[in-house]
């Protein structure tokens, strides 16, 4: 069976589309039990996680020759959201154009600041250019680059998302973190900062 | 950097969120000048690079001098127009607290962010050193606060002009500074 070495930019369903697969029977697949308890999230997978990808079934299918047949695969869009927020609050209504594998794609932030948008399996990197009255932000995306929550690549990722310095080191970060949170703020990366920040961040 | 976005696969419920701080920022006159509640800059203009250089807020500062400032990602630019740029300060969120008022590094970074010309020693570069007195830019910038706060202090709750930051010192710092 072969099998797929995770590196940065790889989840479940940018794998599952390279190798012609639902990321459902991939992530269902008994091979791939271990990683799945491991890591909970098909989106959230870490550089070095290996994914098994099954020999594909062969399917027959007859049908009279001298005639047309249609026949349809079945291919399910990839999706990104992501939430906006202001001092932790929506921002709501914004306009936003997404760049991604050349497509420009123009929508506005709903009630609660979030924009969901389908990309193409494969596209690695995006640009998202905000428009709030006259200035842009403009952020670099890098699709399915997000490390999982228990490890500190994740938990350094999250907080930086959430607008922490993390420049100055992960532990000054962590106990702003648990400060602004009521947390005890020990600077320690422990269960209860994970589930909070996870709740925080949206995964 | 840029920003790690997780695809989400069909039916998920999880999200990714980009969350930008804000901090006040009060742009005022040294204390010397005008009374307390009167120190701030009005209508000056004034925009916010983020680390990239794009421009992601500007506007007017109203009779208090303050400035809801955006933080992009832990550092932004502020930068203060007059026709052209005529100042330009790197605001970055720190996680540590402020050190203490009572500690000679505590005073030097309050007597900056009030005006004061306290030197570029120290590991930033901007006079915060945490070297005490005897010290002769620590010593002057403190004779020069207390002096100002004495000139607005006319009611009488003057500190003493000995240049020695002491109790009543470290609370008009406190009080002027913010913080």
């Amino acid at each position: 069976m072969p099998m797929h070495s995770v590196q940065q930019g790889d989840c479940l369903s940018s794998i599952a589309a390279q190798h012609g697969f639902l990321w459902k029977t991939l992530w269902d697949h008994p091979s791939n039990a271990e990683l799945k308890q491991l890591r909970k999230d098909p989106g959230v997978l870490y550089p070095g996680d290996v994914v098994n990808v099954p020999d594909k079934d062969v399917k027959e299918e007859s049908r009279p020759t001298d005639a047309r047949h249609k026949f349809k695969k079945t291919e399910e869009p990839t999706r990104i959201k992501i939430r906006l927020l202001l001092d932790d609050k929506p921002r709501v209504g914004l306009k936003y154009e997404l760049q991604v594998s050349g497509q420009k794609i123009t929508g506005s932030t709903d009630g609660a600041g979030v924009l969901e948008e389908n990309i193409p399996p494969g596209a690695r990197e995006g640009v998202l250019v905000v428009t709030e009255g006259t200035s842009n932000y403009i952020y670099q995306l890098a699709f399915g680059s997000l490390d999982p929550i228990d490890t500190d690549d994740g938990v350094r990722q999250r907080l930086a998302s959430l607008g922490f310095d993390v420049d100055e080191g992960l532990p000054g970060a962590v106990q702003s973190f648990q400060t602004k949170e009521g947390l005890q703020a020990t600077g320690t990366i422990d269960d209860a900062l994970r589930t909070r920040l996870k709740a925080k961040f949206g995964q | 950097m840029p920003q790690p976005i997780a695809r989400q696969v069909r039916g998920a419920q999880t999200l990714n969120t980009i969350n930008i701080q804000v901090v006040d920022i009060f742009l005022q006159t040294s204390p010397g000048r005008q009374a307390a509640g009167a120190r701030g800059i009005n209508a000056a203009s004034f925009q916010v690079k983020d680390n990239t250089g794009a421009i992601i807020q500007n506007g007017t500062t109203g009779a208090d001098g303050r400035i809801q400032m955006r933080i992009q990602g832990g550092v932004s630019t502020l930068e203060l127009l007059g026709g052209s740029t005529v100042g330009a300060y790197t605001v970055r969120l720190r996680n540590a607290a402020a050190e203490g008022v009572a500690t000679p590094a505590g005073q030097q970074r309050r007597l900056r962010m009030l005006g004061y010309h306290i030197g570029h020693t120290g590991p930033e570069g901007n006079g915060v050193d945490g070297v005490a007195a005897p010290s002769r830019e620590l010593d002057r910038s403190i004779l020069e606060f207390q002096a100002d706060t004495a000139a607005i202090n006319a009611a009488g709750n003057a500190n003493a002009m000995d240049s020695i930051a002491g109790p009543a010192t470290q609370n008009a710092l406190t009080t002027a500074a913010g913080v």
